[in-house]
């Protein structure tokens, strides 16, 4: 393979990659705070791939107007599923295996009622962005990837400063290394949860409207997150950086893998990669293992 | 007890004897006839169902308000199989043993074809369907060798030309009209339809002498293909086919277009409405092939009528519902009976049927129509245009 093929497959990988570390530090965040595997972020995604359709097809052509407004309806859509569906089991004192179970249900119902409601047209964003490709001497970079890129850096930088440095932030990782201890210090664990599936939900919003921009949105667009599932799990479940490395390292590889050995042999390499991975690193790139696996 | 015990076995003996009487095929000969059809109303293609569904249901209405087929009316009993096989399979059979229909109009979808022939052949209530892979109609094809004789499925009827006939269209139209000759194609592997269409494409080049130089495939729930692309681009091909459902091809041409790739787009039928509106000028100078081309006059009255009916243009499985309901009640009449068996007959010597797509002549050997043109379109900017209106191309 010559070199420049070479680098153009790496950038291709990174800037998709760039969008599944977005979903990974999504689904890392609710991991280390509930320790559940939040399957509803999927949902949350499909979710804002329609909204942030409808407002830039019909409301307002701006992608900047729209594209903030969806990140923030996914962020208040994260907050609701917490309040209704996850927050009485917590309260009951249900094992967490009740919480995937309804995290699985909920981003069925989404897909679901898409399918019912909306599946039989086929929705595209506007263009706004008209000439989309850019040629950087032999490398062709789509725009729309780079711009994905960008967003995905600058809001993942912006959050990991805002756990790292902010009191929010500081209850968060608070409650996740211990849920009921910092009640005892008057902390709100119920409002530090919510904020933590806002953060979560607005991660998903700006997934959603970077899938819908990129992709043709469809039901089925939330399933993407698998590809955010694993970087977790590769990253180390709830870890921003290993997420983040994850999300671009499997990006790359994926796509270096179709290159070479093609799309129907690149799942079995990659799952059977992360298997092994798993074994000899349990607790993924960057991650410290996590209390309860699930 | 030894008593209740008897009792109990000679309920079960009678019982079971009138559930085996019943059991056994009845021809309703009173009351409205059924026709069957599984579609796919939900999930990723649902908009082909329900322009399928809104076709029949017009034809359906238009022969009730004539009086309908010997003096009874026609009623069709419809489930969603949500382009799922299982699901498929699960309507057939709930067709031809609960609601006892005539004759079924299957989903599209080849995949779903492929799991139903196999049932259709047991249950011997015949299908007919759009799907394109030639093994829902003639299960032994070969794809190495697609003129070799083989026997059809007798229960399952193909209403358009099928993957290979399609292929050969858009490839013959590229090799003497457009004057290509080397070839790429990205499809996907995990759709038959797409599958086959890559097969007869690639036997059809081949065969004339010109010549392949990539075939990539990707994966059913895959959206971005830019590491396929990124090799195609490499190998400078003049054509490029890919003949996926309408998201994925959508997808591949955006894509395509940002990576800066020249090669000429080949499409598939799927290429057609809403192709237009979800690609948009992405799909700028591609070529594809189609059943009809909506600014073919002689079709216009079909336009008017279901614009009619339902306030909006027609795409195009509205014109398969139209069609394919139409030959089935057609075989009905021609028979004279529901008998499934009987309307099979009259299925297979169905001759001259006068469809929207063109005159239909089944071929009792494939159960697939013969020598049925199609139109060659093309897109500039996003506006698709009749490149040919009526194209056979030339024998490989």
């Amino acid at each position: 393979m010559n070199w420049n093929i070479l680098l153009q497959q790496i950038l291709n990988g990174i800037s998709l990659g760039g969008v599944y570390a977005l979903m990974a530090v999504g689904f890392g965040l609710i991991f280390n705070v509930l320790k559940f595997s939040n399957f509803s972020h999927g949902g949350v995604v499909t979710l804002s791939a329609y909204i942030g359709f409808f407002l830039s097809q019909h409301l307002l052509p701006s992608f900047l107007v729209t594209f903030l407004l969806t990140a923030v309806a996914g962020g208040l859509a994260a907050v609701t599923i917490e309040r209704l569906v996850f927050r009485p089991i917590r309260r009951k004192g249900y094992p967490v295996s009740m919480l995937i179970v309804n995290s699985i249900t909920v981003a069925m119902l989404v897909q679901q009622f898409f399918a019912v409601t909306l599946g039989s047209d086929y929705y595209t964003y506007p263009v706004f962005i008209k000439e989309t490709a850019l040629h950087l001497g032999n490398l062709t970079v789509s725009k729309i990837y780079l711009l994905m890129l960008g967003i995905s850096a600058v809001v993942l930088g912006g959050l990991s400063y805002v756990i790292r440095k902010t009191k929010i932030g500081i209850a968060i990782r608070a409650v996740s290394s211990d849920i009921s201890t910092p009640s005892l210090m008057g902390v709100n664990v119920d409002f530090v949860i919510s904020v933590a599936f806002f953060f979560s939900g607005v991660l998903g919003g700006i997934t959603g409207y970077l899938l819908g921009m990129a992709f043709t949105v469809d039901p089925f667009i939330g399933s993407m997150i698998l590809k955010g599932i694993i970087a977790s799990i590769i990253g180390g479940m709830g870890s921003i950086l290993g997420g983040v490395i994850a999300g671009l390292l499997l990006g790359a590889a994926e796509s270096l893998l179709i290159a070479e050995i093609g799309a129907a042999l690149t799942p079995i390499v990659i799952y059977g990669a992360i298997i092994v991975l798993l074994l000899i690193r349990p607790q993924g790139i960057a991650g410290k293992i996590a209390e309860v696996k699930a | 007890m030894k008593r209740t015990v008897l009792l109990l076995l000679a309920l079960a003996l009678i019982l079971g004897s009138v559930s085996l009487i019943s059991a056994t095929p009845q021809v309703e000969e009173a009351g409205p006839i059924k026709v069957g059809m599984y579609a796919d109303l939900s999930a990723g293609t649902a908009q082909w169902g329900t322009d399928a569904e809104k076709g029949a249901r017009l034809r359906i209405k238009e022969v009730n308000e004539k009086g309908g087929i010997m003096g009874r009316q026609v009623e069709l009993v419809l489930y969603d199989c949500k382009l799922s096989p299982t699901e498929a399979v699960k309507a057939y059979s709930r067709l031809a043993t609960q609601d006892k229909v005539a004759a079924v109009y299957g989903s599209l979808i080849s995949n779903s074809a492929l799991a139903v022939s196999p049932v259709a052949a047991q249950s011997k209530v015949p299908v007919v369907a759009r799907a394109m892979d030639e093994r829902a109609t003639t299960p032994g094809f070969d794809p190495d060798n697609p003129d070799a004789p083989i026997d059809p499925n007798p229960y399952f009827f193909l209403l358009q030309p099928s993957c290979f006939q399609q292929a050969a269209v858009i490839a013959g139209y590229a090799i003497d009209e457009l004057g290509m000759s080397t070839f790429a194609m990205l499809y996907n592997k995990g759709n038959a339809y797409a599958e086959y269409l890559a097969k007869g494409f690639s036997y059809y080049v081949t065969k004339r002498g010109k010549k392949m130089v990539g075939t990539f495939e990707f994966q059913s729930g895959d959206v971005d293909y830019k590491a396929q692309l990124t090799k195609i681009k490499a190998l400078k091909a003049d054509g490029l086919f890919i003949p996926n459902y309408v998201t994925q091809n959508a997808n591949a041409v955006k894509q395509a277009h940002e990576l800066g790739l020249t090669a000429t787009f080949l499409g598939n039928n799927s290429w057609y409405k809403p192709m237009d509106e979800v690609a948009g000028a992405a799909a700028d100078g591609a070529y594809f092939p189609n059943n009809i081309a909506f600014d073919d006059p002689s079709i216009q009255w079909y336009f008017q009528k279901y614009q009619a009916e339902y306030g909006e243009e027609p795409r195009l499985h509205s014109f398969s519902g139209w069609d394919d309901v139409g030959f089935i009640l057609e075989a009905i009449k021609k028979a004279g009976s529901t008998d499934p068996d009987k309307v099979r007959d009259a299925m297979e010597g169905t001759r001259k049927f006068e469809g929207i797509i063109g005159t239909i002549n089944i071929d009792p050997k494939t159960h697939r129509p013969v020598g049925l043109p199609m139109s060659v379109l093309y897109f500039e900017g996003d506006q698709i245009g009749t490149a040919a209106l009526k194209y056979i191309p030339k024998k490989p």
